[in-house]
């Protein structure tokens, strides 16, 4: 039985929106009392429509947003409500990876720069061996050491995306959130992104969860998918099972909306 | 034939980077009948996008059209006054931006925004018009959507609220610039679907630029695929799927063929599209094509007809 690497019980998370300083307070349910687990090694699924709170838990995941109730655990230990302080340690084992590369990287700092940064935040190597672990990430994200000097913005970006995933990858993370990693890619360098990640998965067994909206994508990274509506999830399981056979209603209406 | 809604020759469009200028559009065609629908297939930088916003004007100081000419409806638009253009602009041809999010004002309602484009085109504007407009769209709430600022909504929802002020006016043409790429699986048939009621109904020609080859085959009746600021490849959606002629096109398509048949490792075109810093007088393709021959650095391939289609690739060129 592998280990259980992120379990999530109840977690909910409550906006409070406010028209206008008069009227009255509006409760917004991004996200309601969802469940699910992650064993190591094992890639996760969450897809929905835009608005059913995908990116919400990916942000509670790795709290960026403090969540209204629930608990998550990471390998077993409650991360729920650990100050950042008392957090940053566990920031190492569980990174994410955005959408939008551009917009992630700093534009005024050099590959160099930005693969430093994580390796000495974390201290993940001493000091004398940093040159060597960024050209080591370098390669293993299939990029040159030429690449070192240059700024985020004369890469393209299927390349920072790469970037991006050797910042993740530089913790030593073991569970890496992707939120839509290739949705702003080409058809052509999607492939190449999602076979990186595929290897990158066997090579250090890394656990994913894995967010898109993309049933193709979802299909081919994911053992197991969770589906997600107006905030809970309503649907999980193998993915195979659930898209063959989908129970709810609107699973249902989802893959029939493939093209 | 009068029924020639626009036609585009030999575009060329530069950029002014770093006191120099460079060409990123290198040659562009494209005729559209009315209530056609044609999709601009390319990837990023390919020039899909500069191209489109040319035949808006909506271009910047940095950007100059070399050459070539855009006529609309027997006007050549290059040749119009800032002020003609205005009338054209929204009015006839309407433009929905890639990115809903920041291309709505969020300093407005989405109300505002919508009364504005009736308003600013003098044409009769009420609530019930823009409320009428938000349910056609597929917005549920219209009344409560009305009264919202766009970062309320969700990004599938803006894009909604984008199709609705390119439609509101509506123009005899819409360029929709990659309207589903930031909204879910769900929403896109819907999008699409909604693309093709408008053009049914209202007659509107629609000039759709996208990167994504299953929605282009949903959509559109033609396709052009751009590569490296060139047209390299255009005829029937249907053709193109069944027998591409570019080496470049059969690529693609065997990608995107790979990922929905489930294979194990992804197929994928190795390298990266040359950026137009890169530019050279040779075919775009060649660093990533595998049936190169010496002759294709010789200069840009020429665009052959064959039939129907067209292919700009040497190895149908007649010698």
């Amino acid at each position: 039985m592998p280990e259980i690497a992120l379990k999530v019980e109840n977690l909910s998370k409550h906006f409070i929106i406010r028209n206008n300083a008069f009227s009255k307070k509006k409760i917004i349910k991004a996200v309601e009392k969802i469940n699910f687990e992650v064993a190591t090694g094992e890639s996760l699924g969450l897809i929905g429509e835009s608005g059913s709170g995908k990116t919400t838990v990916a942000n509670l995941l790795v709290k960026l947003l403090e969540p209204s109730e629930g608990t998550i655990r990471l390998f077993g230990k409650d991360i729920t409500h650990l100050s950042e302080e008392s957090m940053r340690p566990y920031r190492c084992d569980i990174q994410i990876i955005f959408q939008y590369s551009q917009a992630m990287l700093d534009p005024k700092m050099t590959i160099n720069e930005l693969l430093r940064e994580p390796l000495e935040i974390h201290q993940v190597v001493s000091q004398h061996q940093i040159d060597d672990e960024v050209n080591r990430l370098l390669k293993m994200v299939g990029l040159s050491e030429t690449e070192k000097a240059k700024f985020p913005s004369q890469l393209s970006g299927g390349q920072n995306q790469r970037i991006l995933i050797a910042r993740a990858i530089a913790t030593r993370a073991k569970v890496i959130i992707c939120d839509e990693p290739v949705s702003s890619l080409d058809v052509s360098i999607q492939g190449q992104i999602l076979n990186l990640l595929m290897r990158l998965k066997q090579e250090l067994d890394l656990t994913y969860i894995f967010i898109s909206h993309d049933l193709n994508v979802v299909k081919h990274m994911c053992h197991r998918i969770a589906v997600m509506y107006q905030g809970e999830i309503i649907e999980i399981g193998p993915t195979e099972k659930v898209l063959s056979n989908p129970q709810h209603q609107y699973t249902q209406k989802l893959i029939h909306a493939l093209l | 034939m009068d029924n020639r809604l626009l036609e585009i020759n030999n575009l060329k469009i530069s950029f002014y980077h770093q006191h120099r200028s460079i060409q990123v559009v290198r040659g562009f065609d494209l005729s559209l009948n009315n209530r056609e629908i044609v999709g601009i297939i390319g990837e990023s930088g390919s020039g899909k996008t500069v191209s489109a916003t040319s035949i808006l004007k909506l271009e910047d100081e940095t950007q100059s059209i070399d050459s070539g000419t855009i006529i609309f409806n027997g006007i050549n638009l290059l040749e119009l006054s800032e002020k003609e253009y205005q009338k054209i602009r929204g009015n006839q041809i309407s433009y929905i931006f890639q990115n809903a999010s920041s291309a709505l004002n969020p300093y407005k309602k989405i109300g505002l925004q919508l009364t504005e484009v009736l308003r600013n085109h003098k044409l009769p504007f009420s609530k019930n018009i823009v409320l009428d407009v938000l349910k056609e769209v597929g917005i549920e709430e219209a009344d409560t959507s009305y009264d919202m600022y766009p970062f309320q909504l969700s990004g599938g929802q803006n894009q909604r609220i984008m199709i609705a002020q390119g439609i509101i006016s509506k123009p005899d043409l819409l360029i929709a610039d990659e309207p589903t790429s930031s909204i879910d699986a769900s929403l896109k048939r819907t999008v699409l679907d909604l693309l093709k009621k408008i053009n049914q109904k209202s007659h509107m020609a629609i000039i759709f630029i996208t990167h994504d080859f299953e929605a282009a085959k949903y959509l559109c009746e033609k396709l052009i695929i751009m590569y490296g600021g060139l047209v390299m490849e255009e005829g029937e959606v249907n053709e193109i799927f069944a027998k591409p002629l570019h080496p470049y096109t059969e690529e693609l398509i065997k990608c995107a063929n790979s990922l929905t048949q489930g294979d194990l490792n992804v197929y994928t075109l190795e390298g990266t599209a040359p950026t137009p810093l890169q530019f050279k007088e040779e075919c775009p393709f060649i660093s990533r094509c595998k049936m190169k021959l010496p002759e294709c650095s010789f200069g840009i391939p020429k665009m052959t007809t064959l039939g129907t289609r067209k292919v700009r690739c040497i190895k149908y060129e007649t010698r």
